[in-house]
């Protein structure tokens, strides 16, 4: 089957490249990034991976348009993303807390637990052996297939209104390190650039005004009950940009993990004040509905926001500093556990603790180089994570870039310092 | 009727043109209803090396509303760039990222797409509203006689402190400007060269940007264009952005 798809993808491939790139309704492109990572663990270990991108999109006429992305991910050492965290770190302890390690591989210690943890470590164990983990939140973009269909969508153009039927790329929320009201990607605030993964959906635009619109989209899960579906409204007041959403938020993944369904109002603005300096925030107030519960209980309601600014000086350095609420988080690190660990790994929050502080600094120099830094701070457990990046322009259409991951704090005791530093060099053709 | 001519003439001499009236003149060479135009953009950096970009350019009323598309190179191809009311608000569209995000006021003074064209260069923003202008004498630019127009700048938000422009005197363009940093050195130098008239319009077919600061140069050849064909309106919104 592994080779069936290849040979589909090759044959695809080579048909793609040898239509003629004149050709004004078809428009292929995409690229080819190669990177190597170095873990500075106890058992350093390196991994290499290729992402091979093909991007094709066809202008049926003016009523419409067919997209499609493929991606071939090679790794050539699986990076299990246990692994990757040290030894005594909080998560270990997690996993240490409710697994223990046989000959046969990890089952869940059963000893002490109640039905209902038993049956989440059983979802947990089972999704675990299915791969899944290896596309949680701290891994920059980590397909679960070998090839994979990022995007594949039909988009159907009316006169005010464009209807987007298929897995496509969906981002919401004007927060650059953290998008709380984003409910369809999960994001890594150490790599807020990564692509976000295509979702399936069918999304109906009406657009009214100059640039205001409301948007309607339903994502469907493996069952009704397991769909996420809501509507957005955006428009401009002045120099503002602000938005307006309610969701309902259920999916398979959610479902795995024994998440609960919830329902989520969501709001976001961007704009300027002091004339000139970039000011942004989003806000969700979420309400999940646990067993037994209606959605008229609200006690177990907790709002996240972020808030920002950023600001680039004449000599071309930008500076971008953003503040994120989780009131799902916690401030002591005695309490991180499994729920918080499953709700960070469900995208439910964006990290453990209640309070983190995020910097982006990045200056071009020399025509061809950029320098980047982004840190982020959790103040709860005093941690925090730096990734310093330069990227050189090699060629127009070849970006070479080397970065790093380092993490401080104690790797008992904190989040982020429980994480491995690493070191990445990538390499990306477009073509 | 010839006494009239005569009349207007006099009458002429007698009230010399405003500095408004030259800069209304200037900006009425742009009073077509739409243009679509296919441009080179060649960045000459100090290092000697060269990059070529490419790029298709649809606007509409005037320069009131741009959309600028990359097509070259791969990297970049399919970002947008999206200036409504004169350049004032601008938008920017990634494609890979699928996101449209405003430009803050800070990032107009940005170099666009590594070139020596600032974001507010390409935007043919109205600048009257901005500096403080007059016209400091007339005098001939690149061989033609010109009105040589002075502007400064009101505060510090701006991105330039004071720049002069040369205007034609005969046809009312641009032919060319110098550009001055905060602290008043020299900073850009723009040429407008290849000027023909393409049906009822005056058109550049190449424009130089050169930053005499960093020694580096930048030239937007005009490959083809053409005027006054229909484009729909929400070509040019958030919409039209991501078709």
């Amino acid at each position: 089957m592994k080779n069936l798809r290849m040979i589909l993808f090759a044959v695809i491939t080579a048909a793609a490249l040898n239509c003629k790139a004149e050709d004004q309704f078809l428009k292929l492109g995409g690229y080819l990034e190669s990177r190597m990572s170095y873990f500075a663990f106890e058992d350093e270990i390196t991994t290499a991976n290729a992402l091979f991108r093909m991007e094709g999109n066809y202008d049926v006429s003016d009523k419409g348009k067919i997209e499609a992305h493929l991606l071939y991910f090679y790794d050539m050492q699986p990076s299990n993303p246990f692994s990757g965290f040290r030894e005594g770190s909080v998560y270990d302890r997690i996993i240490d807390k409710y697994y223990q390690e046989t000959i046969d591989g990890i089952s869940p210690v059963l000893d002490d637990l109640t039905p209902d943890e038993l049956d989440l470590l059983n979802r947990i164990l089972d999704i675990y052996s299915s791969g899944y983990f290896d596309h949680i939140s701290y891994s920059s973009f980590f397909p679960k297939e070998t090839l994979v269909m990022d995007r594949a969508f039909i988009k159907f153009f009316f006169s005010s209104s464009d209807l987007i039927f298929g897995k496509q790329q969906i981002a919401w929320g004007t927060g650059y390190v953290f998008n709380p009201t984003d409910i369809w990607n999960i994001k890594d605030p150490t790599d807020p650039n990564s692509p976000k993964i295509g979702v399936l959906a069918a999304n109906l635009d009406f657009f009214f005004g100059e640039n205001s619109s409301f948007n309607i989209i339903a994502a469907p899960g493996s069952n009704f009950d397991n769909m996420k579906y809501g509507f957005r409204l955006k428009s401009t007041a002045g120099r503002y940009e602000y938005s307006f959403s309610a969701v309902r938020d259920k999916s398979d993944d959610a479902a795995l993990l024994n998440l609960p369904e919830r329902i989520q109002l969501g709001s976001d603005f961007s704009g300027e004040i002091f004339e000139g300096i970039g000011f942004f925030g989003e806000a969700a107030l979420s309400n999940p509905r646990y067993p037994g519960m209606e959605f008229s209980d609200t006690d177990s309601a907790y709002a996240q926001f972020c808030t920002g600014f950023d600001y680039t000086f004449k000599n071309g350095l930008y500076v971008l500093g953003e503040y994120y609420y989780n009131g799902l988080g916690e401030n002591d690190h005695k309490n991180y556990d499994l729920t918080a660990f499953t709700r960070l790994t469900g995208g439910v929050m964006s990290g453990l603790a209640e309070n983190y502080f995020s910097a982006v600094v990045s200056y071009p120099f020399l025509n061809d180089y950029t320098c980047t830094l982004i840190g982020l701070v959790n103040p709860g457990d005093i941690s925090c994570a730096l990734v310093p990046e330069l990227e050189y322009a090699f060629h127009q259409n070849i970006l070479v870039k080397l970065n790093s991951n380092l993490y401080l704090g104690s790797s008992s005791r904190t989040e982020l310092g429980g994480l491995v530093n690493k070191i990445s060099f990538c390499v990306t053709g477009y073509f | 009727m010839k006494h009239v001519l005569y009349l207007l003439i006099i009458f002429s001499f007698c009230f010399p043109l405003t500095v408004d009236d030259i800069l209304d003149k200037s900006e009425a060479n742009d009073n077509f209803k739409t243009s679509i135009s296919s441009n080179v953009e060649e960045v000459y950096n100090s290092d000697g090396t060269v990059k070529v970009s490419e790029m298709k350019v649809y606007s509409k009323n005037g320069n009131d509303k741009t959309i600028m598309e990359y097509t070259e190179p791969k990297r970049i191809k399919g970002m947008k760039i999206l200036m409504l009311n004169k350049g004032d608000d601008i938008w920017f569209y990634s494609n890979r990222t699928n996101r449209v995000r405003k430009i803050a006021s800070h990032q107009k003074n940005q170099s666009a797409n590594n070139s020596d064209f600032s974001y507010d260069d390409m935007s043919m923003s109205d600048n009257r509203k901005d500096y403080i202008y007059s016209i400091t004498g007339e005098e001939n630019h690149n061989g033609s006689g010109c009105y040589r127009i002075e502007f400064k700048a009101k505060d510090k938000t701006v991105t330039y402190s004071r720049f002069v422009i040369w205007i034609d005197r005969s046809n009312y363009l641009a032919l060319g400007g110098e550009f001055f940093d905060e602290d008043g050195k020299l900073w850009k130098k723009l040429d407008v060269r290849d000027i023909k008239k393409i049906g009822k319009y005056w058109t550049a077919g190449e424009i130089e940007m050169k930053n005499v600061q960093k020694d580096s140069r930048t030239v937007i050849k005009t490959k083809e264009i053409s005027f006054d064909t229909d484009l729909p309106d929400d070509m040019f919104t958030e919409r039209g952005l991501r078709k």
